[in-house]
């Protein structure tokens, strides 16, 4: 299946092509990282708050995630994959913080988010959105973390594909799977 | 399972469904200021040499010199000890070795409704089990006709006994516990098929052991990223050159097979911001005395391949005896630049109120666009709701952004003329529903071709292996080589006499067709165009080819042709006695079987019910043989229909034949059949009853293939330039070998006078 609209893709490769000279433009001028975090504050703190389940705690790790990422960027050499290198922080952030969490309040050892604190629990703008939060709660944490990667990171199949260390076709193919295994559930669910 | 697509509607749903609030104006600001504040302060930062105090800076120094040193001396060595961890498995791939490795205890199959699920082997390490099975049996029917349809995707998964369920991971399922030995492997649906076409559910009990002692597991040696690669420039045709060296190709893993090497790399152009590159042709290996390095892409190590950076990965497998190293590994292709990024320009045309498939609009509009000429030649509306839009350009022009205003496409497609455009290329846009009326269409992002660059990068083993042999023997049986083939001559004029039905580009003419040559390449004759998959009648005085209206046979004195039904045939062969023609059939509910036509027309009948089969040919008893392959093409079981009993036999399995054109071809005499082989370059051989099944064209680049009466076959094999083939002439019996002088296609019919 192939990305589902060109203008979006052709959106997509403009952003690319901007950034790269951001990017550029930032090695440069340590200023111009402010325009790489306006591009991106908005996908790491859904991604972020996505796993966390807290706007506080997802705030700071945002705020975290950049503030690492502004002292790293000397050693980013990666020119064309800064939204993977920018993610691997945020992940490791938020590994950082369940491990910290784990250390002081001894909660479960698995990274999923306990059901009390998931955001999938809150705001549920629809029925079908309620249904889908309740499948998508089901999945194994590799798969939830694939969708939130595509849809709230927005990130693309070759960049998922990098940050992951996978096959693009493969990423795009499970992307694909998951999304038709929820759409028949819930067309399960809904007879 | 039901047919579904993906829509951005449920795509947004999924967005929506995680709830994701609003960020706070406020708190991007604040983080906003403190990255400015601490911006401004690293700007006016002095910096001393490396950040580094003295005492660290001699440390530091001493450590590089331990690394260059290390470098020099062949950096794979360095990482000996970390690479016991990792191992290759012939047929398996890259396997972890920190646990004891595990395989299935015995292949276990289960049939259900005439289709058969066969687990076949099993490998079970630390991070991984690799499961490889197949499946056969599948009815055509069971599968989608159509592209955009998508049947059965669900993932197949191992369930312990504790009903815990082992999914798919990158190239296998999740590991089994050490201490498990037992697991049923479970296939929610067979891959691909529509609902309710196949059984589903199926559940293989399947019983692991201890691999045996004698299990092949070669060392992998990984190499840090490839500081031996330099990167030597070529500039073409095109003029100027490229930058200076960089690593676009490196090389990260190495395993020493039994008579030479696998390398496993990495190609990753390094350009300037907003370019890109069109890779041309295939990676070439040469070594250090000039000579080109026949190799073949070992598929067992995908995995490594795609774990390289941007999945950008290569590997090639070659025999090594008598190389001279280093190894030249090049890769090349054309810089693309993007033009002027405001040039855009719209012109209009109208598709009417109802724009029918196969509708085609001759527009030829000149354009101007980024101070370059496009001809937009025609405007096609196809079938699946698409338009494609046909341009023609001057050599520069790579591709240029097509959009209809006010309507979403929801996929598209489009591709050049060969090599990067050759001056022309199409765009085409798919839509739910294709767009009526007076349509304005905007051109932009136009993209130039720049500078031809070969991209390059070396690589030489750290230890010289004394178990290669210059000139190694081939194995008994095999005649030519991809070295040896290169040596053989070109047929002296007047030793063969008669005739070939070549496929290949027409002159002049963007089309391809059927053309008979005499064996000295001259006597051109245009026979059929736009179509392939021609045969010679047995005496050589006829050739039918595939039409949509039926198989045309034509008399090739006269030219006379007459019709017979079986429009969408193909695969075609003709019986001894010239009477018959057995064909696989599509169209008309029935498709991929194997069907026979009486050549005075009368109804073809149906003499097998399998599916995507091929025919390999009539015995001059009259019994026709046929193939039928496993899913996916793992493996392919030959078959014997009896005419007079109307009896099918199964015969044997091809194992290890290629999944994609097999091109099997029973020798005239019976004795013989010939096929390609799982690299999709080799050539084997095997008797009808399945034995004495040998290689006997190791690596060539074999395509086409026809046998002749006098005992010749004909092969079409590989040229460095993908788009020239040569017609290789070989006896089996002495290995005699010729190269037929002028003929440059596809050899699909072959007679020798």
């Amino acid at each position: 299946m192939a990305e589902s609209n060109i203008v979006l893709t052709s959106e997509k490769i403009n952003r690319e092509s901007d950034e790269l000279k951001i990017i550029r433009a930032a090695k440069q001028d340590p200023k111009v990282f402010g325009e790489l975090y306006q591009l991106y504050v908005e996908q790491v703190f859904r991604y972020l708050y996505s796993r966390i389940g807290c706007v506080h705690d997802a705030e700071d790790i945002t705020a975290q995630t950049f503030l690492t990422a502004f002292e790293s960027f000397d050693r980013f050499r990666k020119d064309e994959h800064f939204a993977s290198w920018l993610f691997t922080i945020a992940r490791n952030k938020a590994i950082d913080h369940f491990r910290q969490r784990k250390n002081t309040t001894s909660i479960d050892e698995d990274e999923d988010i306990p059901v009390e604190n998931d955001p999938l629990y809150g705001i549920i703008q629809s029925e079908q959105t309620a249904a889908l939060s309740k499948l998508i709660q089901t999945l194994p944490e590799e798969d939830r973390d694939l969708l939130r990667l595509r849809f709230l990171a927005d990130m693309s199949f070759p960049e998922i594909a990098y940050l992951l260390h996978r096959n693009e076709e493969a990423v795009k193919k499970s992307i694909y799977r998951l999304l038709a295994r929820l759409h028949s559930q819930l067309e399960v669910s809904n007879d | 399972m039901t047919e579904w697509n993906s829509s951005p509607q449920f795509e947004e749903n999924v967005r929506q469904s995680f709830a994701v609030p609003e960020i706070r104006p406020e708190f991007v600001d604040q983080v906003y200021g403190d990255l400015m504040q601490r911006a401004v302060a690293k700007s006016r930062k002095s910096r001393p040499f490396l950040g580094l105090r003295p005492a660290w800076t001699v440390t530091l120094a001493i450590i590089t010199l331990m690394i260059i040193g290390t470098l020099v001396i062949g950096p794979q060595r360095v990482y000996a000890e970390f690479l016991k961890l990792f191992g290759y498995i012939p047929g398996v791939g890259i396997v972890d070795q920190s646990n004891p490795i595990r395989v299935l205890a015995e292949p276990v199959s289960v049939t259900r409704d005439g289709i058969t699920v066969t687990v076949t082997s099993a490998t079970l390490t630390g991070d991984r089990t690799q499961i490889e099975y197949r499946i056969f049996g599948v009815p055509r029917s069971a599968y989608p006709d159509r592209e955009d349809i998508v049947g059965c995707i669900t993932q197949e998964y191992l369930r312990l006994a504790d009903g815990t369920q082992l999914t798919a991971v990158n190239y296998g399922y999740q590991p089994v516990p050490t201490d498990v030995n037992e697991a049923v492997f479970v296939i929610p649906c067979i891959g691909d098929t529509l609902p309710g076409k196949a059984p589903e559910n199926w559940e293989i009990p399947l019983r692991f052991m201890p691999a045996p002692h004698d299990l092949t597991v070669i060392p992998v040696f990984e190499l840090t990223p490839s500081p031996q690669v330099t990167l030597n420039p070529s500039a073409t045709t095109n003029g100027t050159s490229i930058p200076t060296a960089d690593n676009s190709v490196t090389v990260s893993k190495v395993i020493e097979t039994s008579d030479g090497y696998i390398l496993i790399g990495s190609f990753q152009p390094q350009s300037k911001p907003g370019e890109s590159f069109q890779q041309t042709g295939a990676m070439e290996i040469h070594d250090a005395s000039g000579k080109k390095v026949a190799y073949s892409y070992p598929q067992d190590v995908n995995e490594a391949i795609n774990e390289e950076p941007g999945g950008t990965g290569w590997a090639a497998q070659f025999k090594a005896g008598g190389l001279v190293y280093p190894l030249t590994i090049s890769f090349s292709g054309a810089i693309l630049l993007p033009s002027d990024s405001d040039a855009m320009t719209k012109i209009t045309f109208d598709a009417g109120s109802n724009p029918q498939p196969g509708q085609v609009w001759d527009l030829n509009q000149q354009i101007q666009l980024g101070g370059h000429t496009l001809t937009l030649a025609t405007i096609t509306a196809n079938s699946q709701g698409s338009y494609s839009f046909n341009f023609q350009v001057d050599p520069k022009v790579y591709s240029v952004a097509v959009q209809i205003e006010g309507y979403t496409p929801n996929g598209g497609g489009g591709g050049g003329g060969g090599g990067l455009t050759n001056g022309k290329f199409n765009t085409s846009l798919a839509y739910a529903q294709l767009p009526t009326g007076v349509l304005t269409v905007t051109l932009s992002r136009l993209v130039l071709i720049g500078d031809s660059v070969t991209w390059q990068g070396q690589w030489t083993p750290s230890r010289i292996r004394t178990d290669l042999l210059a000139n190694s023997t081939p194995e008994p049986g095999v005649c030519l080589t991809s070295d040896s083939v290169t040596q053989v001559d070109t047929a002296p004029a007047g030793l063969f006499s008669g005739a070939t039905l070549m496929y290949e580009p027409l002159d002049n003419s963007e089309k391809w067709g059927l053309v008979l040559y005499n064996l000295d390449g001259s006597g051109k004759q245009v026979l059929a165009t736009d179509t392939s998959g021609g045969i010679f009648s047995p005496d050589g005085s006829q050739m039918a080819y595939p039409a949509a209206d039926g198989i045309h046979v034509m008399d090739l004195s006269t030219r006379a042709e007459k019709v017979l039904p079986g429009g969408g045939a193909f695969n075609m062969h003709w019986s001894p006695d010239g009477r018959q023609i057995a064909y696989v059939g599509m169209g008309d509910g029935i498709v991929d079987s194997v069907f026979i036509i009486n050549m005075d027309g009368t109804p073809a009948r149906q003499i097998s019910d399998l599916s995507y089969e091929s025919v390999i040919g009539w015995s001059p008893e009259g019994k026709l043989y046929f193939v039928a392959p496993y899913t996916g093409g793992a493996a392919w079981k030959v078959y014997s229909y009896d005419l007079a009993s109307s009896t099918t036999q199964y015969l044997f399995t091809i194992e290890n034949g290629t999944p994609k054109f097999l091109n099997p071809m029973l020798s005239q005499d019976g004795n013989w059949i010939a096929y390609r082989g799982r690299d999709n370059s080799s050539l084997y051989l095997v008797h009808p009853d399945g034995s004495d099944m040998h290689l006997v064209l190791d690596n060539v680049g074999a395509v086409g293939i026809a046998w002749t009466s006098s005992g010749w076959l004909g092969v079409s094999i590989g040229t460095d330039d993908p788009y020239v083939q040569k017609v290789l002439l070989i006896n089996l019996d002495t290995c005699d070998s010729y190269i037929l002088n002028g003929l440059q296609g596809q050899l699909e019919g072959l007679v020798i006078q």
